[in-house]
Order: C-alpha cells, then sequence, then structure tokens
C-alpha cells in the first residue's frame, strides 16, 4: 500500500465541489477561480475575449512585435515550439505566410509516438513547410525520469513538460533568436492564475517551478539518482544568457481570439493535419492531443486528483466558444470522463517498468476522500456533474 | 361546392402529413381518416402508401376499412402501395389478398438492375387520362420494389432498366399511380390539383 | 435511371453544420433555408441526419425535422439517433419517406432492422455506413465517425441488405469535407457486394469528382454536402453539366 499523497491539501482544494454555473469545469481544478454569479474565470475571460477585447489592435501589437524581430536574411526570426498538432502548426502558418517571418519550428519529442501523431508531425514540415528541430532526449534517461515522474506525481508525462518548456529556451539561446511564441496561455484560457491574461507574454524566470512543473523541477531530480550532467538537456538554460539574449515568450493566443476548433478547420485544410483514428480515450473529440501514447495517462491521472477528466476540459471550452451547450456536456462527460486509456497501458507499464498491481497502488494514493468514494467494491466520484 | 378530401390513415404505414401538405398546397380541404365512419363526411379519398402489402391489408382489416373502400363510389387515389392494395393480390412475405378492385397482382421487380426502383422516372401516358391530364411530359418519383401486373386498367406505363411496368391504373372512381406525387415536386402538386377538380 | 443527385445536411439542431472527417462543428445555416434553397435547386432528394443525437446518447428532435419535412416536396430522408420502432414511425408520419439509421444498429442490436423492414418495408430504410480504413481494412464507425466496431464495411453491407434494408448511404470517415473526391474504390466494393441501391457521399469537390464518381462506380444517388454549403456550384450546375457529360442518364 502506497500512502495516501493528500491531494487535497497539496492543491489546496476546496472541500466542497462547485461546478461552474456556464462550463463544466468545478472549483477543484487548481488555482480556479469563481465570481459572485458561480462562474468560472476561463468563461469570464471567454466573454471578454468575445466583447471588450479589440481583436484589431491586438493584430496590430502582432504585427509591430513582428516587425520588430523580421530578419528577412534567410535566417530564423521567430521559434515556435511544436508538436505538430493543430495549435503549433496554427501559429507557425500565420507568423510564416501571413506575418512574413521565418519561423524555426521545434519539436520535443512525445516519449511514444503514437501514428497518427508522427503522420501530423511529418505532415506540417512537408505540407505546411516549416524548417524543424526535433529535439528527441536520450531515451534511457527519458525512460527513467518518466518512472520517476510516475513515483512521485503519478503523472509519467513530467519530462515532457520540461522539454516542452525549456528546449525550446535552449534552440533560441543557440540560434541566437529571442522570440519564442507558443499557441494559447493555457492558465488564462483554461481557468488557472489569470495573472497574465492582460499580457502577450510569460515570465520565463518565475513562474515554471509551481505552475508548469507541480513543485518539481528538473534540477530537483538529483535526489531520484539521476546525475545533474544527464539532466541538462531538461533543464532552463542560464538566466543571465536568456537575458543577455534578450527572451521574450509570447503567445499567440494573446493576438488572436483562440477557438481550437477553427484551429482544427485550419490545420486540415493548410498543414495536412488528420484526427485521431476514433475518439480519443475519455472524450468524444478526436482533434487534439493525441502524438503521445502518455497522453492518455496524464489526463486520467487529473480526473483521479481533481475529478476532471478530458471530456470535461473538452466540453468547458467548447461550452465557452459556443459548439455545445452545457446539458450536451454533461451527457459527454457522463458518457466518457474518465474511461480508463487502456489502448497502451501495456505499452506503459512497459515503458517503465512497473506491473497493473503498482499502477493502480499509486493512482490509489492520488484519491482524496473529498472527492473519491468506494460503493460495491469500485471507486466513484462522490458528486460528479451528471448527479 | 364541398370537395373534401379523406386521407385513409391505416396504422403504422402511412406518410399521411406529406400527402395532406400537398393537397393542402395546391388549396385542397383536407381532413384524416381514422374510422370508416368519417367516409361519409368525405368526397374523394387517397390510401396513402408506405409499407407492406401484408401490413396493410392487415391493418385496414383490423380497422374494418376494406368495405367501406370497396363501397365507396367517389374517386379514390391509391398511392404507391395504396394503389398496389387495390389488386387481387400481393406476394410480399407470402400470398396476401388485396382489396380486389382491378384484377391485378403485386410482384417483386424482377430485372438487371438493383430493386428498389428508385428515383425520377418518366411515364408514358397510354390513354387520355384527368388524374394525369398536362403531365404526360413530367417525371416523377418512384420508390418500389414490387410492380402492379395488369392489362385492362393501366392507364400508364414506365420503364426501368429496360424493364416496362405499369405505373398508373383506373377502374371507374379508382385511380392509382405507383410513384409518390407527394415527392415530385411540381408535377406532383399539380396532380393533385387535377385530382381535387375531377 | 438518372443518378439521384441528393443535398446532405448535417445538423446538430438547430444549425446545419460540416465537419471535416466527421469532426468538428462549423455552422453552415438553418436547415430550413436551406432545405428550401436546395428544393428550389432541384435536388432529387434531402438527407438530414442529427449527427450528435447519439454521440450525445439524446432523444431525437422530431419538430426540427419536420420543420424541414414541410418545406419540401421531394423524397426526405431523415435520421440520427433512431433506437426504436417508434422512432421510424414517428419519423414517417411527420413527412420522412426513409429512416437512416446506423449506430444502434451497428454496435447495439442489428435486429431493428429486420423488424423495421418487416413493418415499414425496406424501401424505408436506409443504412448509413461511416467507413474508415484502419490497419488497412474499411471499418465500420458510429457516433458520428468516432467509435468503431468490429465489422468490416462490405460485410455490414451484405448484413444490413439480408436483414432487409432498402438502400444504404455510404460515407467515408477520412474523405468526408475534404472535397477532395470520394473513395471510389471502396464504393465499387459495396455497390459490387449488395443489390440494394447505394448514396454514396464524403468528398465531392468538383464536377469532376462527381462524373467520376458516377463513371466508375454507377452509384444509385450521390449525397454531396461542403460542395453546395459552401456555394461553389448548384445542383443545376451539377446536372447540366452531366447532361453535357452524357454522363449518370443527363
Amino acid at each position: 500500500m502506497i500512502k495516501s499523497k493528500n491531494t487535497q491539501k497539496k492543491y489546496n482544494l476546496p472541500k466542497e465541489v462547485i461546478y461552474c454555473k456556464n462550463c463544466t469545469i468545478s472549483n477543484q481544478r487548481p488555482r480556479i477561480t469563481f465570481n459572485e454569479f458561480g462562474v468560472c474565470a476561463a468563461c469570464q475571460f471567454s466573454e471578454i475575449k468575445k466583447t471588450e477585447i479589440d481583436w484589431t489592435q491586438r493584430a496590430n501589437e502582432l504585427q509591430d512585435l513582428c516587425d520588430k524581430h523580421r530578419k528577412n536574411d534567410g535566417s530564423y526570426d521567430v521559434i515556435v515550439p511544436s508538436s505538430g498538432g493543430k495549435d503549433s502548426s496554427f501559429v507557425a502558418y500565420q507568423l510564416k505566410y501571413k506575418y512574413n517571418m521565418n519561423p524555426l519550428t521545434v519539436t520535443w519529442s512525445p516519449h511514444l509516438w503514437t501514428e497518427d501523431g508522427f503522420d501530423n508531425f511529418q505532415n506540417h514540415i512537408h505540407v505546411g513547410g516549416f524548417d524543424n528541430i526535433l529535439g528527441t532526449p536520450n531515451g534511457e534517461i527519458h525512460r527513467r525520469l518518466t518512472k520517476i515522474s510516475f513515483d512521485i506525481l503519478g503523472d509519467p508525462f513530467q519530462p515532457f513538460i520540461y522539454g516542452q518548456t525549456n528546449y525550446p529556451m535552449q534552440i533560441a539561446l543557440k540560434h541566437n533568436i529571442p522570440l519564442i511564441m507558443y499557441g494559447e496561455n493555457g492558465e488564462v484560457e483554461y481557468g488557472g492564475n489569470m495573472k497574465n491574461a492582460y499580457k502577450p507574454n510569460r515570465d520565463y524566470k518565475t513562474d515554471h517551478k509551481k505552475h508548469y512543473f507541480s513543485g518539481l523541477a528538473p534540477e530537483d531530480l538529483v535526489e531520484y539518482g539521476i546525475k545533474s550532467n544527464d539532466l541538462a538537456t531538461y533543464m532552463s538554460p542560464d538566466i543571465e544568457e536568456l537575458e543577455k539574449l534578450g527572451l521574450d515568450i509570447h503567445f499567440f493566443g494573446y493576438y488572436k481570439h483562440w477557438v481550437p476548433q477553427d484551429l482544427y478547420y485550419h490545420a486540415i485544410e493548410n498543414t495536412g493535419f488528420s484526427p485521431r483514428f476514433a475518439r480519443n480515450e475519455g472524450t468524444y473529440s478526436k482533434y487534439a492531443s493525441f502524438d503521445d501514447k502518455l497522453d492518455g495517462f496524464h489526463y486520467y491521472l487529473a480526473f483521479i486528483k481533481f475529478g476532471l477528466g478530458r471530456a470535461t476540459s473538452d466540453t468547458a471550452h467548447e461550452i465557452r466558444d459556443g459548439h455545445i451547450d452545457r446539458d450536451e456536456g454533461i451527457a459527454l462527460i457522463k458518457r466518457f470522463d474518465g474511461e480508463f486509456p487502456s489502448l497502451h497501458f501495456d505499452t506503459f507499464l512497459k515503458y517503465c517498468d512497473i506491473t497493473e498491481d503498482y499502477y493502480y497502488d499509486v493512482i490509489d494514493s492520488w484519491r482524496s476522500p473529498h472527492l473519491w468514494e468506494k460503493k460495491y467494491g469500485k471507486w466513484e466520484l462522490k458528486y460528479p456533474i451528471w448527479k | 361546392m364541398s370537395n373534401l378530401i379523406g386521407i385513409v390513415n391505416y396504422g403504422l404505414a402511412g406518410n399521411i402529413h406529406s400527402i395532406k401538405k400537398a393537397i393542402e398546397k395546391v388549396k385542397g380541404n383536407v381532413i384524416i381518416i381514422d374510422s370508416p365512419e368519417d367516409f361519409s363526411r368525405v368526397d374523394k379519398l387517397v390510401i396513402p402508401g408506405v409499407g407492406s402489402f401484408k401490413g396493410a391489408m392487415q391493418e385496414l382489416n383490423d380497422d374494418k376499412f376494406i368495405n367501406a373502400i370497396i363501397n365507396f363510389d367517389n374517386p379514390v387515389l391509391g398511392i404507391c402501395l395504396g394503389m398496389q392494395i387495390m389488386a387481387k393480390f400481393g406476394f410480399e412475405y407470402g400470398k396476401t389478398k388485396g382489396l380486389g378492385l382491378i384484377d391485378a397482382e403485386v410482384k417483386l421487380i424482377v430485372c438487371e438492375d438493383k430493386i428498389p426502383h428508385v428515383g425520377f422516372n418518366n411515364i408514358n401516358v397510354l390513354k387520355e387520362n384527368k388524374l394525369l391530364k398536362g403531365l404526360e411530359d413530367d417525371e416523377f418519383y418512384f420508390m418500389h420494389s414490387y410492380e402492379i401486373i395488369n392489362h385492362d386498367n393501366v392507364v400508364s406505363t414506365s420503364t426501368y432498366s429496360n424493364y416496362e411496368f405499369v405505373s398508373s391504373v383506373q377502374k371507374d372512381n379508382f385511380f392509382g399511380v405507383q410513384f409518390h406525387p407527394e415527392k415530385s415536386r411540381e408535377a406532383g402538386l399539380n396532380l393533385f390539383k387535377n385530382f381535387i377538380e375531377l | 435511371m438518372k443518378t439521384r443527385i441528393i443535398a446532405k445536411l448535417d445538423v446538430k439542431p438547430p444549425h446545419v453544420v460540416k465537419p471535416i472527417h466527421f469532426e468538428g462543428l462549423k455552422k453552415i445555416g438553418s436547415p430550413i433555408e436551406l432545405a428550401k434553397t436546395y428544393y428550389k435547386q432541384e435536388a432529387d432528394e434531402l438527407f438530414y441526419i442529427d449527427i450528435v443525437a447519439s454521440l450525445y446518447q439524446r432523444e431525437i428532435l422530431f419538430d426540427a425535422i419536420e420543420s424541414v419535412a414541410n418545406q419540401l416536396y421531394i423524397p426526405f430522408s431523415a435520421g440520427g439517433g433512431v433506437r426504436k420502432i417508434e422512432d421510424f414511425s414517428r419519423l414517417i408520419h411527420m413527412g420522412a419517406d426513409k429512416v437512416v439509421i446506423n449506430t444502434f444498429a451497428l454496435q447495439e442490436d442489428p435486429n431493428l432492422i429486420d423488424k423495421a423492414a418487416k413493418i415499414f418495408g425496406s424501401q424505408a430504410l436506409v443504412i448509413n455506413i461511416e467507413a474508415k480504413k484502419f490497419q488497412n481494412k474499411s471499418i465500420c464507425y458510429s457516433d458520428c465517425g468516432r467509435i468503431s466496431s468490429e465489422l468490416e464495411v462490405v460485410e455490414w453491407a451484405k448484413e444490413v441488405e439480408s436483414r432487409g434494408a432498402g438502400e444504404i448511404l455510404l460515407q467515408s470517415v477520412d474523405h468526408d469535407g475534404k472535397q477532395q473526391g470520394f473513395d471510389l474504390e471502396l464504393a465499387n466494393q459495396v455497390v459490387s457486394a449488395i443489390n440494394i441501391p447505394v448514396v454514396v457521399g464524403s468528398g465531392a469537390g468538383s464536377l469532376k469528382d462527381i462524373k467520376s464518381l458516377i463513371e466508375n462506380v454507377r452509384p444509385s444517388g450521390v449525397a454531396i454536402a461542403s460542395l453546395l454549403h459552401y456555394q461553389k456550384i448548384s445542383i443545376q450546375d451539377i446536372k447540366e453539366y452531366l447532361a453535357i457529360n452524357q454522363v449518370g442518364g443527363y
């Protein structure tokens, strides 16, 4: 038996589960806030995006930013961290063909590529037409880190997140490209810390450990027997060097009204994108986040920790974007949320060299009694949205 | 002068709504008939047709429509299955007795192409007929796997896959069309106009 | 017989939408307005499919369908979320000539096909097949092209025919919404395997695509969505083109 991780305390989760009146997210999402009408910050921001933001003005700001960085001499002037998915291909495409930049797409390899994901990655290069650098970390170290992060956080995805955050900065330094353009600011769009809602960029000096690394930074891993030399690939470059470079990390979502489904259509039409062969496990949609065989385990853990699975995240933004209504969202959550990602389970167990029992022991240690109860030997959410 | 048209509603199998809509579109007055007693209220009848021969005859029998139809003296328009049941016998799911209004049998179409015969097709009008007046060059919508085999009461034929079959009949006050006038655009609406004016 | 030119409405009530690869809910317009438009353009038939009823496990929205049926004096096939005999009878009573079914028959109980065929007649029964290539086979999908089944397309087509289906609507998850041509190979496989009519959809991007489909496959009908919805051409344009090229019986 693995000791309980005390999820509620660790993430400072409210004892009572309350759902947003507008979308399907609950107050269990870390860092989310609700207003006096019971509407979450993401929904409030979504309204602001629709009614108060001057997108023409924002586009002008992007034009200015690009004018400032454009090199026009064949060398790269912006880095687009890219998976080949709909979001990053959209950003790269807009920067290249609309704003006349010369983007370098930078890909941090998934742990275990899916076939559909790899095809999309290839297509965005060959059909979308972008230069690309693919960074694949030492596979043996990567496996060990995956296992360690699963042991500690219940989420095998941590090594991927390190690279996704830090690798583009390393490339920026090596190629002397100060500007990095991500897609949307997840904290702002999906209901986290709203402090950067009106900023186009993020502070690379302070935000990472808490917001992106769940309190476990790469350098902390020496405690678990990884040599610090082997962790170099995962680390942020030296802050002083980045300051000298003039590093500036921006979000395209600040400059353009971000609607994931629109990006799906754009990706199909422009960068050779295809959806997954079937719906993603744990949800109804098939257009987002399916390039890594470990994706499912990342989302599944969020479901265990917060009672919020993949269908919940999908329905929440689709409600805000006006594609579905709340009742439809609830029906989809009832049907799909928390579905176990069984397709790659064996692969995952082998990759981390763990047993099925061990997997479930770790997962269960993250179940907080304020969210979960056992009925007839099966774990059930106490307060699912559809009850 | 009252010219009320009654559409016979015989349970599960009638697509009454489309027919009612079409007749009303050309300014006809329509009611739905749920029981034989209502026959005395109307001046004309329409017998609709989506379903099986056997099923239709069963329903008509259960609802006690059969005699009322046979004894109706004013114009009756049978559409698709509604025409087919006017025959003596039908051979869908075994042998079933029809209304026996015309000397005919209903059998599965046997031809080179796939059945059902589905789509817009022409009619070849063999003798002058008030129902099809002015519509000889129009196309109508067909959807059927069975055909009525008849010699004496043929008004028009149609051809599918080099196979000629009967597409409309008339005997006395009983008219029948294999096609669906309620699905045949303007041509179909005009047919209903002709029927109203009979 | 002229090949039927059919307008297909993928509906998430109250909007007609146009997914690509059966994903995405881009709004196109009002079902009633589009139905009227395509009727005036001389469509031979209209298909109305509520593409989310099965996925959302929701009841059929009959009023929405009836309001479209009321615009039409051409054949109208309606479906999406059909699960029981009562659904068939309600749809037929409100003006649908044919009822379209996929998910329930494919994934839960194919016997519904037999029952419906006996009661309403085969010609009232259209099986919608959402075909997806997976590991070199063509597999039947459900729930708006999202959930796979164990059944291969040709196998299922033969099975539904023997159960009494009157027609098949053959769609391709891989081609749908891309406007880059139909899956001719698959269409041929299905058409040659069965005797009931096949309406082929998914992929019309140009007049040439439609001509090519008819010449190569000779389907009973062609179902068109994107090409019409984005107003690139009208149904009259299609019929004229086919007549000029003497294709499809025109």
